[in-house]
């Protein structure tokens, strides 16, 4: 039988604030274990969660940003369990009353199609703490840093169908939550951690199958693989007659498989109830307002824009608004060098290349937005070949100075006198008089290709040196 | 940062204006009861990490079951034009600003602790 994957994805987005949601700790990354664990962090008795604002903030800015409601008086729950990474016995989260309800975004496809998944809710949430299970003396190791920092749980409509699908949705969300400054998105650091509800049911069918829910995979390359196992798996059980479990399943990248978790907690009983040492967050029009006045442009209007205003393809458009930083680094490079299809190409061909090659992201670019637009400055004023250019930015990729300092130290200057060119012609035309003799008695197809060689011996001639576009223009004056 | 507009204590109160129905027991017999099986307290309290023994439980059972009679008489209350109250509390939630404010006391914590190695907590083996 055909299956149809039903797919619904629940992230958890670490939000960018500098403190704790309930507590004053910090949240950076890497700390040496329990030096950002406070008492409050800790679970001491007393202790009291205070909200911080900046987490209203950013799950608010997220929930505009996907056109959703915001759910303009919230409440916290309590989501009990019991786990050593848990102090306090029970996670502190929304569960009837999130901050943000229905919205959706747009997901672009590797095709440079695109389609609108919807988003059930968001809501604010404690993370735990990590346990580390090497060896301590057949014990475990509990490092509480992580335990308090702000998370937004995002929770996808079950409207993906595909593996690639999947990683479309979590790259558009990527993309969406760093241009709205509220993540760092840093999958490796764990700022991104998915999970997978996965059923299949009959092609044609609208009713749901049984699902099972894949924890914690955490990058897009493994949602791809850890989705391609899951179906796979669940078409064979269903294929041989079976039925597929209820059950959570953890994705062990390095066997490429799913595999139950064997667990002898009672699942989904969480025993929700209302937090009874926080109050209701009640969120007004004002406050919304501001936030919404204050949202940058997001990448669906940004892609729009670029296509419109810079004239360029649907595709040159996605990949140069793929990030913020990368959108912003395109538009200066335009301003100061005025022309948009020349900086579209060169900032994705040799600066996304390089960028690819040195494994750099474009925040840690050596090459600033503005030394990139005087680099493509001497082409257009055509001190400078495309070629020459080419070897100037690799030499400013090393730190070398900036354009005109190196086109000075390497002598790159382009020779675009008329005069000195018409020299150098003369004198090509004259070696080579069996090659011109040929190309006049070709026709026009032939002409073309026979053009290259004498435009290549002026070339070398020149040292690489002569405007290439001149060339070409006294070449055909001369050779007829 | 304003974020919440105040109503009244009483205005959102609706239910001080109350008077509790009449319910007898014959009538409330037929309304939804709650009950509870001696299984289901066996799993709650195995949620919950407390240890009931045999002997115990039958009694424990019948404790929660007098309970939850009682709820069932709350239950017969229309709340139909009720707002759901979070919190006891005529308050709205104060947040803080996004600031720095504790420092590492790391050694204080784990002085009490019972057992700590390279800065991490200790506890008996937990995996899956």
């Amino acid at each position: 039988m055909q299956w149809e994957p039903v797919i619904g994805l629940e992230v958890h987005l670490q939000l960018a604030t500098r403190s704790k949601i309930f507590s004053g700790s910090p949240t950076t990354f890497g700390a040496e274990p329990n030096t950002q664990a406070s008492a409050v962090d800790l679970a001491m008795p007393g202790m009291l969660p205070v909200l911080n604002e900046q987490a209203v903030c950013y799950a608010v800015r997220f929930g505009l940003g996907i056109g959703a409601e915001i759910g303009r008086r919230s409440v916290f729950d309590r989501k009990n369990y019991f786990y050593p990474d848990l102090p306090k016995g029970y996670q502190i989260s929304q569960f009837e009353a999130p901050i943000v309800g229905k919205g959706s975004f747009e997901i672009l496809m590797e095709d440079g199609s695109s389609r609108r998944i919807g988003i059930t809710r968001a809501h604010l949430e404690e993370d735990a703490g990590k346990s580390l299970h090497e060896d301590f003396h057949g014990q475990t190791g509990i490092d509480l840093n992580r335990a308090g920092t702000p998370l937004l749980e995002i929770v996808s409509e079950p409207e993906i169908r595909s593996a690639a699908e999947a990683v479309a949705y979590l790259k558009a969300l990527h993309s969406l939550v760093t241009y709205l400054g509220i993540s760092d998105g840093n999958m490796s650091e764990g700022s991104m951690r998915c999970d997978v509800n996965i059923s299949l049911r009959p092609v044609g069918s609208d009713t749901l199958g049984t699902r099972a829910e894949i924890k914690n995979v955490n990058s897009f390359r493994f949602v791809e693989k850890a989705i391609r196992h899951e179906i796979e798996r669940q078409a064979d059980i269903l294929d041989d007659g079976g039925q597929v479990v209820q059950e959570t399943r953890l994705y062990d990248a390095e066997r490429d498989e799913t595999r139950s978790m064997r667990s002898k907690e009672v699942a989904n009983d969480y025993r929700y109830f209302p937090e009874p040492d926080l109050l209701p967050v009640v969120i007004d029009d004002a406050y919304i307002e501001s936030i919404r006045s204050a949202l940058p442009e997001l990448p669906a209007d940004k892609r729009q824009r670029f296509a419109e205003q810079y004239g360029l393809s649907q595709y040159d458009a996605n990949v140069l608004s793929d990030s913020r930083a990368l959108a912003d680094y395109f538009e200066q490079v335009v301003a100061d060098c005025g022309d948009a299809k020349i900086a579209a190409n060169w900032v994705q061909v040799e600066l996304l290349g390089q960028l690819n090659r040195d494994e750099r992201s474009i925040e840690n670019c050596p090459v600033s937005a503005a030394d990139l637009g005087a680099l493509i400055s001497r082409i257009l004023d055509q001190s400078i070949s495309g070629k020459m250019a080419k070897q100037v930015f690799e030499a400013m990729w090393q730190g070398e100075g900036s354009a005109d300092d190196i086109i000075a130290a390497k002598g790159l200057k382009q020779v675009s006198d008329s005069g000195a060119l018409e020299a150098i012609v003369d004198e090509v035309v004259a070696a080579n008089s069996a090659q011109v003799q040929q190309y006049l008695a070709a026709d026009d197809a032939k002409r073309k290709k026979l053009l290259g060689f004498f435009v290549g011996q002026v070339m070398k001639l020149s040292k690489g040196q002569a405007n290439p576009q001149m060339v070409n223009e006294l070449l055909a004056n001369k050779l007829v | 940062m304003q974020l919440y507009q105040p109503q009244g204590f009483w205005a959102r109160r609706k239910c001080d204006k109350f008077t509790p129905p009449a319910v007898s027991v014959a009538a409330r017999s037929e309304l939804d009861t709650m009950s509870i099986e001696q299984n289901e307290i066996e799993k709650i309290a195995e949620l919950a990490r407390v240890r009931i023994s045999g002997d115990e439980i039958g009694q424990v059972t019948e404790r929660i079951a007098e309970i939850l009679q009682m709820m069932d008489q709350l239950q017969a209350v229309d709340t139909a034009d009720v707002e759901p109250m979070a919190n006891p509390l005529d308050a709205i939630q104060q947040l803080r600003p996004d600031v720095v404010t504790e420092t590492n006391r790391r050694d204080a914590f784990q002085a009490i602790a019972p057992a700590v190695e390279n800065g991490l907590y200790l506890v008996p083996k937990v995996i899956e």
